[in-house]
């Protein structure tokens, strides 16, 4: 495969439609090409659809699987021995995790993504880094967990890096109070996920009625909402509070997943999350995966310009979404701009064999 | 009974340690006795005569099952061949399983005609089908005709984690009756019963159906529409997650002519039913589309998938599989293969199989099938259709039977 030199010069929010297509099209025919000619699992797959490559006419007919099968199934492009580093999921224990398989190109890429979209928010030179995690999480360099390898891609962009909490998870509000004096005066930039912002930042702030005095600080925070939304915090909300206990002005937001990383789908000022030359969503209907139209939400597939040593260019998640529209929403961005409004509910299975039966 | 049973009292008011300990008291009765099959009849009736059941096509299918027609049909079939003498075996513990909602209602039903006392579990899950036929069962039992029946029938509700609870309950027992598959009878085998007691076991399984593709190419449009009503119900009613539910399509071919017209009408038809009735979560389709992608990954090459429609997915798989272990399928996942002569299948029938459903086959035909393979699975053999329909024979078990015991007087 080619590497991405062609998209990494370009602003990755400032391409029309009609150019886009042109340039990423060709793209997503060949990573598909790729990995039917690299993967014996995805070539069984896309044979028994009877899939054949003529037929990908737009990013809607680019071949998806299903995020979930990277938990079931070892899932890759490359020889074993080219596989430099595994990242998995994070899932609380005893439930099934994916792998992720990652050569040096397709890691190095997901780099150099990740850094032209973050430029975006916080400029292309390095600012000083407040983790709010555990620097514990990053130990084990081997074997990724989503939230260490999401700390360590964001921590290139930090000039120098402190983490906001001790090993137990509390947050040293010493350090933090230390380390902000330093950059009085100074842009900073904050990151860390987002339900450990709030848990372990935003509360515990708010309980030792402490205010620190941060509106020199950008914020950028992923990693789902789903635990958040049980609390009954929503975005609106976790901003006024990181503006309450820490007058942070700038809060970003991210969408993203181990299974694609580098290529995340940030937050303008909107409230909207955008896709980019390097990603796209496509929003699509239970019922036959066919597409829905814009304000309909469905199923949401995430498409990354990115993978090619697992194939995972083209995912169809469980999270419902729902794309606002396309090059035009108000912030000035190109490109499509939608919203996740939340994971698919859960049914219990029906069936005989199951009394014991605990969800995986 | 002496012993202090204590387990349950952190989930359920002591009163009912009490209860089930004065219900073990109780005698045993003749099998089919007049007061289980009028209670049972009566349950029949308030099922079937109220309208407030009828939007449960489970309680009105127990309703049906139930009836007192149905009941003599029983009693006859039993007392068929000999008039021996039959009792309950005593107590009988059922674990229903978690996600039926109705079958604690049968398998109670079985244990009373068979003559015993019932301590039932129900499903943890709250299901509102539990909850009516509880409230029908409370008020009959509060009936003077009903007063002893009501002495002999516990229902218990606990996490079906809770081992002291089982393994109190189970030390108790005469019989045990366990449904919920490999997983609950391993569970429940760890824990010590008597010398005496039987188990009634129902272990995973695995159906499937057979169609003659003459038959098919041959029926009117209007047997045809009625055919695919029936196996839509075999196969979506508990969205193909009941163990009689046919995963596996075999379609027995003379002519090649007819097997492409027999394909094309069934599936078209099954098709049109299915985008009637059924409907499909965001998160099954994605879980649908996950366990179809598992397995096409675990057969290889050599199939072709149809997936039109999330709402029904045909794989052909060509020939035989050499096992059924790679064909997972939920919420209407049907894989295809072809046969010249049901002879065919023999060799590939493991004990695992439990229902075969069929069309355009004769009963004669089937039973020299499954006398001369001696096949060691296939405990059913009904007609499309009746995959799902509740018979006192089940799993190869007559259930009536294994819960009562013969008493010889000579």
């Amino acid at each position: 495969m080619e590497d991405l030199s062609d998209f990494l010069v370009k602003d990755p929010y400032s391409m029309g439609s009609k150019e886009y297509q042109n340039l990423v099209l060709p793209r997503y025919q060949r990573l598909t090409q790729h990995h039917i000619a690299r993967c014996s699992e995805y070539r069984s797959i896309l044979s028994a659809i009877n899939f054949s490559h003529g037929e990908i006419g737009s990013l809607v007919d680019v071949p998806f699987l299903p995020v979930r099968l990277f938990k079931t199934h070892q899932l890759l492009s490359v020889d074993n021995d080219e596989v430099f580093k595994t990242m998995t999921s994070s899932g609380t224990s005893g439930q099934q995790v994916s792998k992720i398989y990652l050569d040096r190109s397709t890691a190095s890429a997901q780099t150099r993504v990740l850094t032209g979209l973050v430029s975006t928010v916080i400029g292309r030179k390095r600012l000083p880094l407040l983790v709010i995690d555990s620097s514990d999480v990053v130990k084990n360099r081997q074997m990724f967990s989503a939230r260490g390898a999401g700390i360590l891609g964001f921590s290139m962009f930090g000039a120098e890096v402190h983490y906001a909490l001790d090993e137990k998870m509390n947050l040293d509000i010493e350090k933090v109070e230390k380390f902000l004096d330093r950059h009085a005066g100074r842009e900073i930039f904050v990151f860390g996920f987002t339900s450990i912002i709030w848990e372990h930042f935003v509360i515990p702030l708010r309980s030792a009625h402490k205010s620190l005095r941060m509106s020199n600080a950008v914020v950028i925070h992923g990693g789902g909402w789903k635990k958040l939304l049980d609390q009954a915090v929503d975005n609106g909300s976790f901003k006024a509070a990181l503006r309450s206990v820490a007058s942070i002005e700038k809060v970003v937001s991210y969408y993203g997943m181990v299974e694609q990383t580098g290529s995340i789908y940030l937050e303008c000022d909107h409230g909207f999350l955008h896709t980019s030359i390097y990603s796209d969503v496509v929003v699509r209907r239970p019922r036959d995966f066919s597409e829905c139209e814009i304000g309909e939400p469905g199923l949401l597939e995430v498409l990354s310009v990115i993978p090619t040593s697992y194939p995972g260019h083209a995912l169809l998640t469980e999270d419902i979404g729902i794309l606002h529209g396309r090059d035009d929403c108000g912030c000035g961005r190109r490109g499509g701009y939608f919203q996740v409004v939340g994971r698919a509910p859960r049914s219990e299975p029906r069936g005989c064999s199951d009394t014991y039966a605990k969800p995986t | 009974m002496t012993r202090m049973p204590s387990q349950l009292d952190r989930y359920a008011d002591s009163v009912i340690w009490g209860r089930i300990t004065s219900a073990c008291s109780q005698p045993a009765t003749e099998v089919f006795s007049d007061v289980a099959c009028s209670f049972i009849s009566r349950v029949s009736r308030e099922l079937l005569i109220s309208r407030r059941y009828a939007d449960w096509p489970d309680l009105i299918a127990l309703g049906y099952f139930s009836r007192r027609a149905n009941l003599e049909r029983m009693r006859e079939h039993a007392f068929n061949s000999s008039r021996e003498l039959r009792l309950g075996r005593g107590v009988v513990l059922h674990i229903a399983p978690a996600n039926v909602p109705v079958n604690f209602a049968y398998s109670f039903f079985f244990g009373m005609l068979a003559g015993n006392v019932n301590i039932v579990r129900l499903p943890s899950r709250q299901f509102p089908q539990v909850d009516e036929l509880l409230a029908i069962f409370t008020n009959l039992f509060r009936t003077t005709d009903y007063l002893e029946t009501g002495h002999k029938a516990v229902f218990v509700r606990y996490p079906s984690d809770d081992d002291a609870v089982t393994g109190e309950l189970s030390s108790v027992a005469d019989a045990r009756v366990v449904w919920g598959g490999d997983a609950t009878v391993e569970a429940l085998r760890r824990h010590p019963i008597s010398p005496r007691c039987v188990d009634v076991n129902f272990s995973d399984r695995y159906s499937f159906c057979s169609l003659d593709a003459d038959a098919i190419a041959r029926l009117t449009d209007r047997e045809l529409e009625r055919l695919a009503h029936d196996f839509y119900n075999d196969s979506y009613l508990f969205d193909q997650g009941a163990c009689s539910s046919p995963r596996l399509v075999v379609w027995r071919v003379s002519a090649q002519e007819s097997i492409v017209i027999a394909k094309d009408r069934f599936w078209r038809a099954v098709r049109q039913k299915v985008e009637s009735v059924y409907s499909l979560s965001a998160v099954d389709a994605v879980d649908k589309f996950t366990g179809l992608c598992s397995s096409l990954v675990k057969i290889g090459s050599g199939v072709r998938a149809i997936l039109d429609t999330n709402l029904l997915y045909i794989v052909d798989i060509g020939r035989i599989p050499d096992s059924i272990d790679n064909l997972e399928g939920r919420f209407g996942t049907f894989y295809e293969c072809s046969v010249e002569d049901l002879r065919d299948l023999s060799r590939f029938i493991t004990p695992r199989f439990q229902t075969l459903s069929y069309f355009g086959f004769s009963k004669e035909e089937l039973k020299r099938f499954v006398l001369g393979s001696g096949v060691r699975g296939l405990d059913r053999v009904v007609p499309v259709g009746r995959a799902l329909s509740m018979s006192e024979n089940w799993d190869g078990y007559d259930i009536i039977r294994s819960l009562s015991r013969i008493v010889d007087i000579q």
